[in-house]
């Protein structure tokens, strides 16, 4: 009973535990959004791998290989194997409604068949649904386009009337309307387009035919042109909002574009017909969400192209009498994509259709043998990707991991001292006869009620961040960049702090100037805690992974943080990079402590020599840890941009056009009880502490 | 002035308690032995440094004594294991220190009402201390907090908290040590009152006439007790 009282009342009168619950809802926060961006891009990029390009794809060099229609059909004779597409790709240009040439991947495809073997109809922009939807933007857009279109009409009238001086203010309002205006009315016009290029045709069969329905191409053309459906980032006109949503301003629905390719020969050389091209009408647009795939590549049927390409069958006639064959050439194409049969592994899908392959190719001299012909699973495609996120979330868990460490040191700093201060009214407390476990248990609460207010708080700003994760990495990207939010605004707020402070303090500090040694040791705690957090850490990932080399790469990873080059030794790198850790934990220990201790002061607590002394001390450590950020601060920049990947989600590099997310409630269950648990050991020997301390020796004093 | 005791509350038995310092040792008791009756109110006096407050904490079970006992109602204290002793000390003594010793984050009421919270919760808790502090002329500043309140009025509080939980015995550690005369005249009239409702009371002091208030004078001297009127004079 009066357990609790004193727990509520010591979390209400302090700061300080402000500090402590600040420190564990920022480590739950960081380490739920680390855990659910890293799942999401895991979840994201094993789903999308496959669902893009197969389970495993054969292929050749542009020149494509012949006799594939024989191949798939032996491929489908295998159990593991549930469908099989062809592809013909090549490179092309692509002339735009506003005459810009662009540079496209071109692939040929059925789009029947490849999609048994990828998602291509999901991808599929252009349906029913968001036709609806897009009308109910138009809707909006019109109704606000209308209504600034009276506004400017209105101030038209009023600025023939007005008289210089506010004619040039009544401008300056007309310019600003027409400003507004100018998007909404390309969206305006643009969606009419679309919607009219789509009355009476169904948008996703168009896309899955690739040709082009009657009537759906205006002006009616009476050439005839075959379908194309382009990627969504191709136009760049369709500008992409946070939430991911498009905003079509100049759609090329149902426009006639010229596609220029370069025909092979067998060879692989460039055939003497030169390029070819042809017109291409442009039924659906393509959504993948892999900006990769999604900026440059679109699609045509495998015959056209195939045709462009002069790959097809062909019986070479001569030209001046076209029933005489000179010559036959089989058809070839560049590509089979193989998906695997239900609980059949990409590994296992590439072994069977390798060992097919080896028979099958043996009876025909123009097929190539394995080794030439290449047959990779979709992660061998996506590796180089693949080992760089492991690495990365690797890193980010040891540091995330380092961090966590951190406030349950601070939570034991803050508890330490509290106890300390309170060392007399624990005395008067066992006096009136509390005893020891009710003692040690009213500062076990007081670390509970922090642990489980720090976790809710923790999660809640986690769930904010995590769902908004790509309007916050917009901002950051065009705001200010992560470097000014990461590096600048805390050095900012450092200095501004110390300034304020330092004047305060010398002020009051300025006759009484002793420096206590007894402050020295929350200092000198660091050293070693930070030297044991990364043998424990270490350790940990050792077990964890059994990966010897990688605990290596870390800690050069972390000395590289420093600026100092990492020595190739890897006993050498482990320890600096605990060197590195150590002192930078002490730093923090003393900027912390000075900071509480500059707390105290305000409320009217402590002597303003310890406080003083304690000030010097963390800014004398803050500057060697600001030394230590300022040698390195290119290197921990670029570090933090790839480690943390928010400044610049590249999305060339990292593929997905927006960071996926994937938040599980039993991890961020189990983060929240995890923080619980750290709290209650940062004040476990804090509490014990205040139990054992002896009453008679602080009823002695006043 | 002193009488004869019927029923002793208290017996302290050869009661030795050293101190070792820097490879010094100060015996501050060298056997002390002490009857307290019910309802006798004791004053303890004492130069600053001869072990008064040692003595105290003693008999309350809050230090433990290198050799010798103190019986409380013929029980053994320093036979019960630490938990029972402190439950003890929380039903059965009340303490009262020359500083006071409020807690500052509580206010006048829940400073009073702490001693009851330890423990078993009395019935009516809350009533009982705003009856105590109404007694010791506190009723309007029950929601102040020690900070608030002057010396005299804080060892008030303190004596309030003392009492909640009906102690058989009040130990008071200089209780006007900190207080000027008037004031603590006041508190000394509080514990004549006390002592006339039949309160067992021992209190520490350095001040002869201080002591003379009590029914019953001793002097702690070179570690041992004696009685005032045959050492003295
Ligand atoms: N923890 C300790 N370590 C060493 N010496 C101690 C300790 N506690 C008490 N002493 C010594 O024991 C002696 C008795 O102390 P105690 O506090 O009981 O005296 P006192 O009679 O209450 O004095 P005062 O009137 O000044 O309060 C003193 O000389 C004191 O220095
Ligand atoms: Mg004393």
């Amino acid at each position: 009973m009066y357990k609790l009282l004193l727990t509520f009342r010591y979390l209400r009168r302090k700061l300080i535990p402000l500090f402590a619950l600040a420190a564990v809802a920022l480590c739950v926060a960081m380490l739920i959004t680390v855990i659910s961006i890293m799942g999401g891009f895991v979840d994201h990029m094993t789903n999308a791998g496959s669902k893009l390009m197969g389970d495993v794809r054969l292929s050749t060099g542009a020149e494509g290989f012949p006799h594939y229609e024989q191949l798939i059909d032996e491929l489908k004779k295998l159990p593991e194997v549930e469908a099989a597409a062809v592809q013909v790709k090549t490179w092309g240009l692509l002339k735009t409604p506003s005459e810009r040439t662009l540079v496209v991947e071109v692939v040929g495809v059925r789009p029947d068949e490849i999609n048994r073997v990828t998602n291509y109809s999901e991808t599929v922009y252009w349906t029913e649904d968001r036709l609806a939807e897009q009308r109910e933007r138009y809707r909006e857009n019109k109704a606000r386009y209308d209504e600034l279109e009276r506004r400017f009409l209105k101030l038209k009238d009023r600025y023939a009337a007005a008289d210089e001086q506010r004619k040039a203010e009544l401008l300056e309002q007309l310019r600003k309307i027409d400003d507004e205006q100018r998007d909404l009315r390309f969206n305006v016009i643009g969606l009419t387009q679309v919607f009219d290029a789509y009355a009476g045709v169904d948008p996703e069969s168009l896309a899955m035919s690739l040709n082009v329905a009657e009537g759906f191409e205006k002006p009616a053309n009476p050439r005839p042109a075959y379908g194309m459906a382009v990627g969504i980032e191709v136009n760049t006109a369709n500008m992409r909002h946070e939430d991911g949503s498009y905003n079509i301003l100049r759609p090329w629905i149902g426009q006639r574009l010229p596609l220029t390719v370069l025909p092979l020969t067998s060879a692989g050389n460039v055939s003497q017909t030169g390029a070819e091209s042809l017109d291409f009408v442009v039924v659906n647009e393509l959504h993948s969400g892999l900006f990769d795939t999604d900026s440059k590549r679109v699609y045509v049927p495998f015959d056209v192209l195939q045709e462009m390409l002069q790959m097809q069958q062909a019986e070479l006639v001569d030209e001046m009498d076209p029933t005489k064959v000179v010559d036959t050439s089989p058809a070839r194409a560049s590509s089979i994509m193989v998906k695997a049969a239900p609980d059949v592994s990409p590994e296992q899908l590439r072994e069977a259709v390798s060992r097919q392959y080896a028979q099958f190719q043996q009876p025909y001299s123009d097929l190539l043998p394995e080794p030439y012909m290449s047959i990779v699973t979709w992660k061998q495609l996506l590796s180089d990707l693949i080992r760089t996120v492991q690495n990365e979330k690797n890193l980010m868990l040891f540091l995330f991991m380092g961090i966590s460490g951190v406030s349950v040191i601070l939570i034991f700093v803050i508890f330490y001292m509290t106890v300390k201060e309170k060392t007399r009214d624990i005395g008067t407390l066992r006096a009136l006869g509390a005893s020891q476990s009710g003692i040690a248990s009213i500062f076990l609460m007081y670390a509970g009620v922090i642990g489980v207010i720090g976790a809710v708080i923790g999660a809640v700003i986690a769930v904010l961040i995590v769902r908004n994760i790509n309007e916050i990495h917009t901002w950051l990207g065009n705001g200010f960049g992560a470097c000014v939010v990461i590096v600048g605004a805390p050095l900012a707020l450092g200095l501004l702090y110390a300034a304020v402070a330092a004047t305060h303090l010398v002020l009051r500090a300025m006759f009484d100037w002793s420096a206590r040694t007894t402050y020295l040791r929350t200092t000198l705690i660091g050293l070693p805690t930070g030297l044991l957090m990364m043998v424990v850490a270490n350790l940990l990932v050792w077990l964890v992974t059994g990966d010897a080399k990688l605990v290596g790469s870390i800690n050069r990873q972390l000395v590289q943080l420093t600026g100092i080059s990492p020595p190739q030794s890897p006993v050498l790198a482990y320890a600096l990079s605990a060197g590195v850790v150590a002192v930078a934990l002490a730093a923090l220990f003393a900027v912390i402590e000075g900071q509480m201790i500059v707390i105290d002061l305000r409320l009217g607590h402590r002597s303003k020599a310890k406080a003083a002394a304690m000030f010097v001390l963390g800014v004398v450590a803050a500057a060697v840890g600001l030394a230590v950020v300022f040698l390195g601060v290119d290197n921990l920049t670029a570090q933090l941009n790839e480690a943390l990947g928010i400044t610049i989600w590249d999305r060339r590099v990292y593929f997905f056009d927006r960071i996926p997310t994937n938040m599980k409630t039993h991890e961020v269950l189990i983060i929240c009880f995890l923080a619980l648990f750290a709290s209650l050991c940062g004040a476990l020997i804090p509490a014990l502490r205040a139990s054992f301390t002896d009453p008679v020796e602080t009823l002695r004093y006043e | 002035m002193s009488k004869p005791q019927a029923q002793p509350i208290v017996r302290v038995e050869a009661l030795h308690k050293h101190y070792h310092m820097g490879g010094e040792d100060l015996h501050v008791l060298r056997g002390v032995d002490l009857t307290v009756g019910r309802g006798e109110w004791l004053a303890v006096l004492g130069a600053s440094g001869s072990g008064k407050s040692t003595l105290l904490h003693l008999i309350g079970g809050l230090d433990t004594p290198d050799e010798g006992n103190v019986y409380f109602d013929g029980q053994s204290v320093f036979e019960l294991p630490l938990p029972k002793r402190d439950r003890f000390r929380n039903q059965h003594c009340g303490f009262v220190f020359q500083f006071y010793h409020l807690l500052p984050e509580l206010n006048v009421l829940e400073n009073t009402m702490l001693t009851g919270m330890i423990g078993t919760r009395p019935a009516a808790l809350r009533e009982r201390a705003a009856e105590l502090l109404e007694r010791v002329g506190l009723t309007e500043r029950l929601k102040h907090k020690p900070k608030q309140l002057s010396g005299g009025e804080r060892q008030r509080v303190a004596i309030a908290r003392a009492l909640i939980n009906g102690p058989d015995l009040l130990l008071a550690d200089e209780p006007t040590g900190n207080l000027d005369r008037k004031t603590g005249e006041h508190i000394l009239d509080l514990f004549s009152e006390l002592h006339a409702g039949g309160q067992t009371i021992i209190m520490v002091t350095h001040d002869a006439q201080i002591a003379d208030r009590s029914n019953r004078e001793l002097t702690l001297d070179g570690g041992r007790l004696a009685a005032v009127a045959t050492t003295a004079e």
